[in-house]
């Protein structure tokens, strides 16, 4: 039924002005169609998402199932509170004192971190849109108090609960030779344990002919407490060096 | 889901010890024709049962997993479906994927079947029974894996592993440094099929 006909004869410059051409009239319906389908489509693809839909979007395209990119605050201390029981679990004595590159495990807020951050010229930023998870890069050694001669941090993570108090600090260094791997975890493992004492664990080398031996050969030192742990490891990596790591954590 | 994904490195770490104690002559690991009769070089154990059987592989990857990769801040971002209330339709919790694990180098040593019968886990909800899935094929559609999360996640697996590794390998709890070796070598070979180029290098889980 065309515009003109239901118009009731109404003057033609009033007819001009209300009733589409017939070219509008088409595009009018194409939109309308148009817009129906994407309505239609993004109903049928959020009824996919749906937990009963599961199985059959995992059949359509198993690469579209739901993501979880971002943790809440709770999702985010819940994974810290499996990690810290277990390896409160594993341990019997509290530690002598609880080093974290100058941070204050269980204290230190974001606010501060953000301060030091700004303090160091270092930039950071939330891991996947987490607010309690930072990650900044590119920190300079003195930045975290070690000799500048340690060579720079690829990245220094943050993890702070809920309530807003650091609960792990993280470092990543790559690309290093097996020796200067080696010299640096010598280091960073001594100043580890001028502080905590001997570690529980060790496993590997931190020698140069050990972490040259081969890809994924490891030195890891570990000084596990009921209310903390601090790690150092290297490990060869052979196409990104070896890669030296230190982790800071509170279990309580 | 995406516990089960990363944590299939680790099964493929485990089958390379596995296929490391079939033959002491082949370094490369690659070989899918595991044996868990076959004690090469390490004693009157096999290497399944050096590595603790069913319950041994359960409780060292849950360990790796909970004390490792769910404090580490950035790799804790493809774990939060099985640290979610309930857990996400699709996504298997920690119980089922332990489950998984075991089995799958239990198969290859021949001493399980994979995938088996839907693991059962009444607490996740919305995936009760969870049926093993084909974990080396499903890592780039999902994961999205960046070469930094890779060398981090094998680095625990590394570290993790270093401590069994003894000059004689006799007993539960035990590997030798041949083994850690053809495993060494069979994840260098996963890194191509797992890492998604196009991925950020590091950071969090993205969606692909």
């Amino acid at each position: 039924m065309s515009a003109t006909a239901t118009s009731g004869g109404s003057p033609a410059v009033a007819s001009d002005a209300r009733e589409p051409s017939p070219g509008r009239s088409r595009l009018f319906r194409f939109l309308v169609r148009a817009v129906g389908s994407g309505l239609v489509l993004t109903g049928l693809v959020g009824v996919l998402h749906l937990p009963f839909a599961a199985p059959l979007l995992r059949k359509i395209s198993p690469a579209s199932l739901c993501p979880i990119t971002h943790g809440s605050p709770a999702q985010i201390d819940r994974a810290h509170a499996i990690g810290a029981a277990a390896i409160r679990a594993s341990a019997t004595t509290v530690a002598p004192s609880r080093p974290a590159l100058g941070f204050v495990l269980d204290k230190t807020t974001r606010a501060d971190v953000d301060a030091w951050a700004a303090r160091h010229g270092v930039s950071c930023e939330n891991i996947g849109g987490n607010a309690n998870l930072r990650r900044c890069l590119d920190v300079p050694a003195v930045a975290v108090g070690e000799p500048a001669s340690f060579g720079p941090l690829e990245d220094v993570s943050f993890e702070l609960r809920g309530t807003g108090e650091l609960v792990s600090v993280e470092t990543l260094r790559r690309h290093l030779t097996p020796s200067a791997a080696a010299v640096l975890s010598v280091e960073l493992e001594r100043t580890v344990a001028s502080a905590v004492g001997a570690p529980t664990t060790t496993a590997g080398q931190a020698a140069e002919a050990h972490l040259a031996h081969g890809f994924l050969s490891s030195y890891v030192a570990e000084h596990t407490f009921a209310d903390y742990r601090a790690t150092v490891t290297a490990t060869n990596l052979a196409d990104t060096g070896v890669m030296v790591r230190e982790q800071y954590l509170s279990v309580r | 889901m995406h516990f089960i994904k990363m944590s299939s490195i680790g099964i493929l770490a485990a089958l390379a010890v596995s296929a490391a104690g079939c033959s002491s002559s082949d370094s490369s690991a690659s070989s899918s024709g595991t044996s868990g009769t076959t004690t090469g070089d390490a004693g009157a154990l096999t290497l399944y049962e050096r590595l603790g059987g069913k319950t041994g592989l359960e409780s060292f990857v849950k360990t790796v997993v909970e004390t490792k990769i769910l404090t580490d801040a950035e790799l804790k971002t493809f774990f939060f479906a099985q640290v979610a209330t309930p857990i996400p339709a699709g996504s298997p919790s920690a119980t089922q994927i332990v489950v998984c694990f075991a089995r799958f180098v239990g198969s290859a040593l021949k001493a399980d079947t994979y995938p088996g019968a839907a693991v059962s886990d009444p607490a996740n909800t919305n995936n009760p029974n969870h049926t093993c899935r084909d974990m080396v094929a499903s890592h780039r559609p999902f994961l999205n894996i960046g070469s930094g999360n890779f060398d981090k996640f094998i680095g625990y697996i590394a570290t993790s592993l270093m401590p069994l590794v003894k000059p004689t390998a006799t007993k539960a709890g035990e590997i030798t440094q041949a083994e850690f070796d053809a495993l060494a070598a069979a994840l260098n070979g996963t890194k191509a099929d797992i890492v998604n180029p196009g991925a950020p290098a590091s950071g969090p889980f993205v969606k692909p």
